[in-house]
């Protein structure tokens, strides 16, 4: 089982994706497309050692092989004064454990018996079970930041309703390549192999079986065929999957193929549905599409809730900004939303915290609150538990 | 599922179509790139070669879309691409494409093949144009196909296998909480006085008596309980008389921490669910011994064997037990054995559990009652090395003899007068003062000696050489010309006697043949001239020898007069004396190192290998002596290690607890010890025999199970089921009554705690992995007749003396039957209540009629039992034959209900029905697995008693099913007695008998 399975992490809503994307200057994105990226998950075997202290016949069976020259098993039994087949099961746990041979009756230690009795602990090797992540197209080993319990992956293609942070349906992505066992013995060799999640101490790894896992991940189209890549690994875009995306037409081809829709047709008819109220439709200089609404279609008693103000409406892979000229109801809308996201698990230092409200305000063209106009606001709504979470983060 | 490659062993031949053709057109003009006209062929070129790259790269991605038409399709970073197989399966026409997109994806996750063609893809123009011999590949990869479909097993958890760990997870946890909550509200027992108590001993665990102001009623023997004042301080009951509390503490304890006053507490515990909820943790994280235990638990998925058809038993085995055994040994996973009373399912378990330590397993024996561990315990060979681990308290007194403190302080004294000798013999290797270190010390410095005397003898003979020398100077030449003449003559006369010799052979040869034949005349005159030749030689070494001894005088002459100038010298008659001198010094020397050797040798013979015996050669020695200083050395190191060894050995503690159990070939301990005891963390097992299975909850069953590779689960669920507490019931039948509950997920809660897992188990496997045991040598034949017809389908056989001689009852298998008294005098009444809250039931004319009846025959049957299905009645039966015999704690344990009596026997067994009401009720006599229980304990004769008429007419049909059978085979084989005049019979015997 995965790990993100374990937690039951929720795949972070595209939405964040979307904004990041049409905040990012020179870029016109126009379509988003959630897909399940294809990875291994190979579960690999390897030994470590833990040390253990002697008991009392181990310890002196060792020392009479080494120190008193003895290399019988009845010369052994015949010394220590014990019944033979104590000692041969003794031997026989120790030959588990590496520490010696029996071979025609003759024990012998082995350099790891030699090691732990010159050092008087008893080192058993231990297997060690670790599942390692595998991008698939490009067969490379996916870095430590990918293990983190935040980063959902899922071992079937496809996302578990309550699993989604939105509703976004996954399209799963296929690779048409095997696995080798070659990628994991090849990671075992790097030097910088610790920085894919594979710790020094592990040695003599090996690959038990290796199955498909899916990494849940927002590709962002824009207008130059450029694609974006989006995973929980971070906020920012994934260079390693935007990597790949250069190097296998097959993502691009596809998503080329896809029918585009026109989004002035989409909107329009969104519009026309009333959910949102009256509006007006234009496409912004870098291609957004924004819907202007009337101020009082936000609000606790509105069609829409303030915190949907500058956010995205998802459609047919196309995006559309909610939008209210009025500054003011972005602003609250901004400190609305700022205050949510003091809850947020990513965010985790004031500093980042600080950098994520500059970058809404910038979203919402409104100047950032500060953290005071924050602590008001929270106290004027009675929003304790998010004011006790500001204090935490200041 | 992950892709599978299938290589193709020889080009493959593709024919587009022009519709293929026209429909890429279309495709490539509506995305604005570009494209030829309509028909052109050409244009799907680009498509093949992608094909032929990613084919020759192992990376293009098929599956197989139909068998009529044979249908394969394949994918390229663009399309997705049809092919037709053509008739003759030599090539495939490319007959439709269509661009890619994400539902290819999904598909593609579903089921993909990656062909890989070194030879490549090959576009032709028509099929006759392709080459002879060429071949589509259709059946390598439709095989592959059909070979990816079948589903390896998931690497992780399957969530069906999660649900029911789920749903284990919580019936464990509210049958946790039912207890917890029930053990809480006990209120704690007050104690005016602590002494110390005449108790037996088997470890050095506090035992101490607890006076109590009243009798309490609330711990029983084998409760875990604690100090109120000092909670750390914890045990278990070990007796209970009247107004006396005797607890055995888990470790020493302080006298001094004891309050004088004070109250125990019975300590709310938890282990055991623990215990339960840990082993399905390791399942949950798949660190289970046997990697498909899971698989064989809940999917019945058990894997193919060949049993072992050549082993043989110590003791003889009946076919059910011998198969039981042979499949024991080479079962992978699981084997259940099912065991009717008196097959002899101990038997078998022993003989399985030595067979598997003779082939170096180690196995862990274990069942959910202390009692039935034993048993097996008990019968094992003495040279399996069995530990028994647990309770001493619940233990029998032969199974205490198997615990780790006795076995280690066997062992410690094993150890210590085995070595004993060996370490006497070694003590002369202690220390560096020993007489033996001085010898060492002699022996080195006589071989040093002899070495500085053989240099001195070397020293002085060169001296003497030089001098000699010295001394002949003036000689020197005469001497060298008197040694060349030696020397020279000497060659000659050796060279001059092989020419004789030659000649002689030769004047021989002539001379034979010179007295007859035809050349005889020649070979005369040939004869004479080499006889000349003979005589020349001859004279020739005469000559020299004369010139030899002349020039050997001049020699001799020369030398004693070099002799007498050295006699006459006094610095040469110096280094002579001191030569010798040095030399016999050496030999001295020698003499003493050989004594010294032999000393030591002594020393070391018993206790190492002595090295090879004293060299020949002076050189020699200082290697012997090294040789000698190395065998001393290791005697030092062995000496130490022993003296350690002893003295660790000696040290009180538990020590050598640990690998005591580790290298034992037989662990016992009951399913849940298997888990809560620490000398048993981390160990695994090879084999776990699980007796009594029939009666084990699944949770429990689990705990040894994941600690073990393979199982062999014995038991019999036709008789006691796994207890299921009433509250732990109730909530079941809540939660399946509760409106949200999904109705299947309670019904299997119901299961699982209704029935073992034994009992699932056996039902669902495959002939290959259970065994019946057919054959019982228990109960005399007409008892076994009746339980095989009622409980086993008519299978048991019977193998029994049948030696009957009974005082009344002409057969083995007998009732008396009640209905011949008065409804009021027969009648039932409420007596008390059960244990788990029922109401009880007491009949008290069985009680007197079974009293009258013990009283009778226990002379005749000494060993005897009583089993009803009341405890109330228990109650009266004993309280009336404590009376009558006068002996009431032998009479407690002989009369019981059947919880007390699973896997015993007695001579004489009784049964009371002990239900007599015109209602037909039998309350719990519905449970017929009692029954059999009860029943099947016989080994030479059946009593059953009571009432028929309402036995008879029972409203549980299965119950009066039951009975009826049972009557029938009475009538036919059994002997059916009225009451009274089995009364009647009882009293003319008890005057017979005066």
């Amino acid at each position: 089982m995965s790990p993100a399975v374990a937690r039951g992490r929720q795949v972070y809503p595209a939405r964040r994706a979307v904004e990041h994307a049409v905040a990012l200057d020179g870029v016109r994105p126009l379509r988003l497309f959630p897909v399940l990226w294809p990875l291994w998950q190979v579960e690999t075997t390897a030994n470590v050692y833990d040390e253990q202290a002697y008991e009392v016949i181990d310890w002196f069976v060792v020392r009479a092989v080494r120190e008193a020259g003895f290399h019988r098993v009845d010369d052994l039994a015949r010394f220590f004064g014990t019944p033979v087949p104590l000692v041969r099961r003794c031997l026989a746990f120790l030959e588990v454990i590496g520490h010696l041979r029996v071979e025609a009756d003759a024990v012998r230690l082995t350099d790891l018996g030699h090691r732990a009795a010159a050092a008087g602990i008893r080192y058993v090797p231990k297997e060690s079970r670790q599942d390692l992540y595998v991008e698939q197209y490009s067969a490379q080993p996916l870095p430590r930041r990918y293990y983190q319990g935040s980063v959902p992956i899922f071992a079937t293609p496809e996302v578990p309703e309550d699993r989604l942070g939105d509703r976004s349906r996954f399209q799963p992505l296929f690779a048409p390549t095997a696995f080798q066992p070659s990628i994991v013995e090849e990671l075992a060799r790097r030097p910088d192999r610790t920085e894919f999640n594979l710790p020094r101490l592990l040695r003599e790894l090996s690959v038990l079986r290796h199955h498909d896992a899916f990494l849940p991940a927002y590709v962002v189209e824009t207008a130059d065929r450029g694609l974006l890549v989006y995973t929980a690994v971070a906020a920012e875009r994934d260079s390693l999957f935007e990597e790949v995306c250069r190097q296998v037409p097959t993502i691009r081809n596809m998503i080329s193929a896809e029918e585009r829709g026109d989004p002035r047709e989409i909107w329009t008819a969104w519009l026309a549905e009333g959910r949102a109220g009256r509006g007006t439709l234009r496409q912004l200089p870098n291609g957004v599409w924004r819907a202007t609404l009337r101020a009082d279609a936000f609000g606790p008693d509105a069609r829409l809730p303030l915190t949907r103000v500058g956010s995205f409406e998802l459609r047919k892979r196309h995006f559309l900004q909610l939008w209210c000229d009025d500054a003011g109801v972005r602003r609250q809308a901004v400190v609305e939303r700022a205050l949510n996201m003091t809850r947020t698990a990513d965010i985790e230092t004031g500093a980042e915290f600080r950098r994520r409200i500059a970058g809404l305000a910038r979203q919402l063209e409104v100047p950032a609150p500060t953290l005071d106009e924050l602590r008001r606001y929270g106290r004027e709504h009675k929003r304790y538990a998010q004011l006790a979470r500001l204090d935490v983060l200041e | 599922m992950t892709a599978r490659t299938v290589p193709l062993p020889g080009p493959v031949a593709v024919i587009p179509s022009p519709k293929a053709a026209q429909k890429l057109a279309v495709q490539q003009r509506r995305s604005g790139n570009r494209g030829g006209g309509p028909g052109d062929v050409a244009g799907l070129t680009d498509v093949v070669a992608e094909i032929d790259r990613l084919s020759r790269a192992g990376t293009l991605p098929a599956r197989v879309e139909g068998d009529d038409p044979q249908r394969l399709v394949v994918y390229t970073s663009r399309h997705m691409v049809s092919l037709y197989l053509t008739r003759r399966g030599d090539a495939y026409s490319l007959g439709h494409l269509t661009p890619l997109n994400f539902r290819d994806q999904e598909r593609l996750l579903r089921g993909a093949l990656l062909l890989h063609c070194p030879a490549g893809w090959w576009a032709y123009h028509q099929v006759r144009d392709v080459p002879p011999g060429w071949s589509g590949h259709w059946p390598a990869i439709a095989g592959a196909w059909r070979a990816a479909a079948v589903t390896s097993p998931p690497p992780t958890l399957a969530p069906h296998h999660l649900a029911w760990l789920d749903l284990l997870t919580e019936v464990v946890g509210a049958t946790r909480d039912i207890e917890i909550e029930r053990q809480r509200t006990g209120r704690p027992v007050p104690y005016r006085r602590v002494t110390t108590a005449r108790e037996e001993r088997h470890s050095a665990r506090g035992v101490y008596a607890f006076h109590l102001p009243r009798p309490a009623s609330a711990l029983a023997v084998g409760a875990a309980v604690y100090l109120v004042d000092e909670p750390e301080l914890r045990g278990r009951v070990r007796d209970v008389r009247d107004r006396q509390i005797v607890v055995r503490f888990d470790t020493a304890v302080d006298y001094r921490r004891i309050p004088p006053q004070g109250a125990l507490q019975t300590q709310p515990s938890d282990r055991v669910y623990r215990a339960q909820l840990d082993a399905l943790d390791a399942l949950r994280r798949r660190e289970m011994v046997n990697p498909y235990l899971l698989a064989n638990l809940v999917d019945r998925w058990l894997q193919p064997y060949q049993p072992d058809h050549t082993a043989t038993p110590r003791e003889p085995l009946d076919a059910g037990q011998l198969a039981a055994l042979r499949r024991a040994l080479t079962v992978p996973d699981q084997l259940l054995v099912l065991g009717p009373p008196g097959t002899g399912k101990t038997r078998t378990i022993t003989e399985i559990a030595a067979a598997c330590v003779a082939r170096g397993q180690r196995v862990l024996v274990t069942s959910h009652t202390n009692r039935a561990v034993d048993n097996v315990l008990e019968r094992l060979p003495a040279e399996v090395r069995a530990v028994r681990v647990g309770n001493e308290d619940a233990m029998t007194s032969e199974a205490r003899g198997f615990m780790v403190e006795k076995q280690v302080d066997a062992l410690r004294a094993e150890i210590l007068a085995a070595t004993d000798g060996a370490a006497s013999r070694l003590a002369a290797f202690r220390g560096t003062d020993a007489p033996l270190a001085r010898w060492q010390e002699f022996l080195t410095s006589q071989v040093a000696a002899a070495n500085q005397r053989d240099a001195e003898v070397r020293a002085h003979t060169a001296s003497i050489d030089a001098l000699v020398e010295r001394l002949m100077a003036p000689l020197a030449a005469a001497m060298a010309g008197a040694v060349a003449t030696v020397t020279r003559t000497g060659a000659e006369i050796h060279a001059i006697t092989g020419l004789l010799e030659t000649a002689r052979r030769r004047h021989a040869a002539a001379d034979a043949r010179s007295r007859t034949g035809w050349f005889a005349f020649f070979f005369s005159w040939l004869a004479q001239r080499r006889w000349r030749r003979v005589q020349e030689l001859e004279e020739g070494r005469s000559r020299l020898r004369v010139a030899l001894a002349e020039a050997e005088s001049t020699r001799a002459a020369l030398r004693a007069r070099i002799d007498d100038a050295v006699n006459r010298d006094p610095e040469a008659a110096r280094l002579l004396a001191a030569r010798d001198g040095a030399a016999a010094a050496g030999q001295q020397a020698i003499r003493e190192a050989e004594r010294a050797a032999t000393m030591i040798g002594n020393a070391l013979r018993a206790v190492v290998p002595l090295p090879d015996g004293p060299p020949a050669e002076p050189a020699g020695w200082q290697r012997h002596a090294e040789a000698l200083g190395q065998a001393v050395d290791l005697a030092r190191r062995r000496a130490a290690l022993l003296d350690e060894w002893r003295a660790r050995v000696r040290e009180p503690g538990e020590d050598l607890h640990r690998e005591t159990v580790r290298y034992a070939d037989v662990v016992a301990a009951t399913c849940i010890g298997t888990a809560t005891t620490p000398l048993l963390a981390g160990l695994d097992f090879d084999l776990a025999i699980v007796d009594e299975a029939g009666q084990i909850s699944t949770p429990n069953l689990l705990v040894p199970l994941v600690r073990a590779r393979r199982s062999v689960l014995v038991g019999d669920h036709h008789q006691l089921p796994p207890f299921l507490d009433d509250e732990v019931k109730g909530w079941a039948e809540n939660l399946a009554r509760s409106p949200d509950a999904a109705a299947g997920r309670a019904g299997e809660i119901g299961d699982l705690l209704r029935r073992s897992a034994f009992e699932r188990l056996y039902l669902d496997a495959g002939d290959g992995h259970r065994v019946m045991l057919t054959t019982q040598r228990r109960m005399p034949e007409p008892v076994a007749r009746f339980v095989s017809e009622a409980f086993y389908s008519n299978v048991l056989e019977t193998e029994h003396a049948g030696d009957h001689h009974d005082p009344i009852f002409a057969q083995p298998f007998a009732m008396v039957d009640t209905s011949d008294q008065a409804a009021a005098v027969r009648a039932e009444r409420a007596g008390g209540s059960e244990e788990w809250g029922r109401r009880g039931y007491v009949n008290d004319l069985e009680a007197r009629i079974i009293t009258d009846l013990v009283t009778g025959y226990v002379h005749h049957y000494p060993d005897w039992a009583v089993i009803v299905p009341y405890r109330a009645q228990v109650d009266l039966v004993s309280e009336l034959l404590a009376k009558s015999l006068g002996d009431a704690a032998a009479v407690a344990d002989r009369v019981g209900t059947v919880d007390s009596f699973q896997g015993g026997e007695r001579d004489l067994v009784v049964y009371g029905f002990t239900r007599s009401n015109s209602r037909g009720e039998v309350g719990f006599l519905r449970e017929l697995r009692r029954i059999n229980v009860a029943l099947t304990r016989a080994r030479r004769q059946l009593v059953v008693i009571g009432d028929a008429s309402t036995l008879r007419a029972a409203r549980d049909e299965p119950f009066a099913e039951l009975f009826r059978l049972l009557a029938a085979h009475l009538a036919h084989s059994g002997d059916l007695r009225r009451s009274r005049e089995f009364t009647g019979r009882l009293a003319e015997l008890a005057r017979e008998r005066g």
